[in-house]
């Protein structure tokens, strides 16, 4: 984690222009930019202001933004980030809860009918769709739902005060982007562990001893599918770290993806060091979770063999 | 109504407006002393918190008569001390209009000589000088204003709630000089990081109103939405560096003018919502030269180059994504400058430093051969001129002016007071500017805004996107 925080305050800092510059623009001249460098603190040594940041980060004070004090005005970076991060785990949790049932149902489907026909159709149109990139299925979808049967409003939009669940509606389009990508390698590696299951002896057996198809596939299959699933849900949520910053900038919605860009643009390095920390630091608390979580489900992992 | 966003850098001070979704919030809660008027106004302005501005002969010295009987947004009457306290400040550092004001301004000696009347003495005569103060950065703020947390205007609407990179919410002032506005209440939703988006929010019912929007886009979406489209003075440029080798000769300044065919950059590169450009700044506004026509002629491009030893030529031309047109208009230049012998490679730089100091900085030297942009400026050539064409220039991409004597026609037609006299004299400045400067004006890009169908009363005028930002005429069907 210390490595990542390193590397992105770096990545923050090589970044061509800086916002002295930016926020400027055309009226930047050298003595401007210096001067206003000056009264960001952005002209001490670089190491002096990452451990002043880091001392910063891990006491949960995560500082003004840059942009803001560059334009005379103090905007705590908790303070423009808080909403947008609620609005992102809202979706990426609802996301989330249609993913699950979606790959359970697809993969046990593809996983029974294996090498046949339902396979083949549920295999090969989960990958294609997820090889294309978020911003061309946003696009696309867009162009159904709205343009062409105007079921579907293209664009998030937020009122001040509201959340994205004051009006539902705006969140399917962007739901749907996400599932639209994810789905194909939850399916698959769902696929591929119940097929693996339905292989064993136990399950022969089971079948032999005349136990329904219904049952064998809930106890036995699915049961033993249970830890490639938390990985699946763990991978998810993975992707949906970096999935999401593109979906919300194709809908415009007010999460922390759009935060981040609108950082960028503007070359605020308090705020993009500090999102991008915690996006970073998510991912990796989900990894651990989930290594956590399969072996408490599947007791083989937790004895030596 | 819907905006490109500008993150956290997005303010409602004054003195620090720089683009679009600054200039809606702050010509909405202020007033100028002078609004930027439509093409075809007498200098370029109408009059606003000043009633009229009457200057000495050679314009040196100018007297302001303000309006009585506006009030600020607290209710404190307008004073001259107001007046005096916002010209003063444009001299400040931290404002964005220093460069340009303290060119003109002698800020030491501007004083209050009544309740309603103030002297401003300038540095040198500028007989536009209603049109400076039209600036966005120079609108009036109250005497005293240090802290822009919650502004306080005269303008037709009144400040509630702002969130940079997100929201502003404005309400209509019941006591606006010029009337209420009709519509209660002003939203300027600037969430947005991309033009389509925001096509798709008027679409959809979310915004009315997107100004600015690309030409490609406002071509897509005829039919769908009103597209305004209004004639104005911006305009897209390959700008050659007068002091920078090869462009000191003037043989070759005259072939890179020659070479190119500016009606393809009209409809190829900006969909006709341009005109061809002249290598005049200042399109639509009092005194520019609609007379003089550039010319297209490679073979004469290819002698001149031949002449001045230059047959084939090789150098690098600078762009960036920061408007619609940019990359194109210079993609375009360059290949029809193959056509006579000149290898004009593109470098792109990106947006976000395009207009800074960092290497290969703005206006300077280490920019011999780029293209760029004006969309906004005062309303007067001596407005552009004061900006971008002298040899003090703030923004001086062409090192106009840099040698001795290139200044003297354009200082003396900005203090000429006589109509008749100063249109000879601009008219002068304009052909040796076209003649030699260091502008190939590839086009003047109109103003082109989106509005949904419900929008009356707001139109698209020369004076700007969304008649220069005045939502005050406006309301809904």
């Amino acid at each position: 984690m210390l490595v990542v925080t390193v590397l992105i305050y770096i990545a923050v800092q090589v970044l061509p222009g800086n916002v002295a510059q930016i926020v400027l623009g055309r009226t930047a001249t050298p003595q401007r930019v210096a001067a206003l460098q000056a009264s960001l603190h952005l002209n001490r040594p670089l190491p002096v202001r990452y451990l002043d940041w880091l001392a910063g980060m891990l006491t949960g004070h995560f500082g003004d933004s840059t942009a803001a004090l560059a334009q005379g005005m103090t905007v705590p970076v908790w303070h423009a980030i808080a909403g947008p991060l609620g609005n992102s785990l809202i979706l990426g949790g609802i996301t989330l809860l249609a993913f699950i049932p979606i790959c359970l149902v697809l993969g046990t489907l593809a996983a029974l009918h294996a090498g046949r026909a339902a396979d083949h159709v549920i295999s090969l149109s989960a990958l294609s769709a997820s090889a294309l990139p978020e911003f061309l299925v946003g696009t696309l979808l867009i162009v159904i739902f709205f343009t062409e049967l105007n079921l579907l409003p293209p664009i998030a939009s937020v009122n001040p005060g509201q959340t994205p669940l004051s009006d539902p509606r705006i969140l399917i389009l962007p739901v749907l982007t996400l599932l639209c990508i994810s789905t194909a390698f939850g399916t698959r590696l769902l696929r591929a562990s119940i097929v693996e299951v339905l292989g064993e002896d136990y399950v022969a057996m089971a079948r032999l001893n005349g136990v329904r198809e219904s049952r064998v596939i809930v106890r036995y299959a699915l049961r033993n599918a249970l830890g490639p699933s938390i990985q699946v849900i763990a991978q998810m949520i993975q992707y949906l770290v970096g999935g999401i910053i593109i979906t919300e900038s194709v809908f415009n919605y007010p999460g922390i993806g759009t935060a981040l860009v609108q950082a960028v643009l503007v070359r605020d390095p308090q705020e993009v060091s500090v999102v991008a920390t915690i996006l970073a630091a998510f991912y990796i608390v989900v990894n651990i979770l989930a290594d956590l979580a399969v072996s408490l489900a599947v007791p083989r992992l937790r004895t030596r063999l | 109504m819907g905006l490109l966003t500008n993150g956290n850098a997005e303010t409602v001070d004054v003195q620090k407006a720089i683009n679009t979704p600054d200039y809606c919030r702050t010509d909405s809660l202020y007033d100028p002393l002078f609004f930027q008027a439509p093409s075809g106004t007498p200098g370029g302005v109408r009059p606003g918190l000043a009633v009229a501005a009457e200057s000495n002969a050679d314009a040196t010295t100018w007297i302001l008569h303000l309006r009585s009987g506006v009030t600020w947004h607290n209710g404190k009457p307008l004073t001259a001390d107001d007046v005096v306290y916002t010209i003063r400040s444009w001299g400040s550092p931290v404002s964005y209009f220093q460069p340009l004001a303290s060119s003109i301004i002698d800020f030491k000696n501007v004083r209050k000589l009544g309740p309603l009347t103030v002297e401003v003495p300038l540095l040198r005569g500028v007989a536009a000088f209603p049109s400076i103060t039209s600036w966005y950065n120079g609108y009036v703020i109250q005497d005293g204003t240090t802290n822009f947390a919650k502004p306080i205007g005269t303008g037709p609407f009144m400040f509630k709630s702002f969130t940079p990179g997100t929201s502003s919410f404005f309400t209509a002032n019941p006591n606006y000089w010029q009337g209420r506005p009709y519509l209660d209440a002003l939203v300027v939703n600037s969430s947005f990081t991309d033009d389509p988006s925001r096509l798709n929010a008027i679409l959809s019912g979310d915004i009315d109103i997107a100004p600015g929007v690309p030409q490609a886009l406002a071509k897509a979406n005829v039919g769908r939405m009103v597209i305004g489209n209004a004639a104005g003075p911006g305009f897209i440029a390959v700008c050659m560096r007068i002091n920078e080798a090869p462009f000191t000769d003037l043989r070759v300044r005259r072939a890179f003018k020659l070479l190119l065919d500016r009606e393809t950059f009209v409809t190829e590169v900006f969909d006709g919502y341009a005109t061809p450009g002249n290598d005049c700044p200042g399109a639509t506004l009092q005194y520019w030269a609609a007379d003089i026509k550039a010319e297209y002629d490679p073979g004469k491009a290819r002698a001149l180059l031949r002449a001045a030893g230059h047959e084939s030529l090789t150098l690098e031309l600078l762009t960036s994504p920061v408007v619609p047109g940019m990359v194109e208009s210079g993609t375009l230049y360059a290949e029809q400058a193959k056509a006579v012998g000149v290898t004009a490679s593109i470098r792109q730089l990106p947006p976000s430093v395009y207009y800074s100091s960092s290497y290969p900085a703005y206006a300077t030297g280490q920019r011999p051969f780029s293209v760029n942009y004006w969309n906004v400026m005062p309303p007067s050539l001596a407005g552009f001129y004061l900006e971008a064409l002298n040899g003090h220039a703030p923004f001086n991409e062409t090192a106009w002016g840099l040698a001795p004597g290139q200044d003297t026609l354009f200082y003396d037609a900005m203090a000429e007071t006589d109509p008749a006299k100063a249109a000879e004299k601009w008219h002068a400045v304009q052909e040796l500017q076209a003649a030699q400067g260091g502008y190939i004006i590839v086009a003047n890009v109109n103003y082109v805004d989106a509005y949904s169908y419900r929008v009356r009363g707001i139109e698209t005028t020369s004076a700007g996107d969304n008649n220069n930002f005045t939502y005050r005429t406006g309301w809904l069907a």
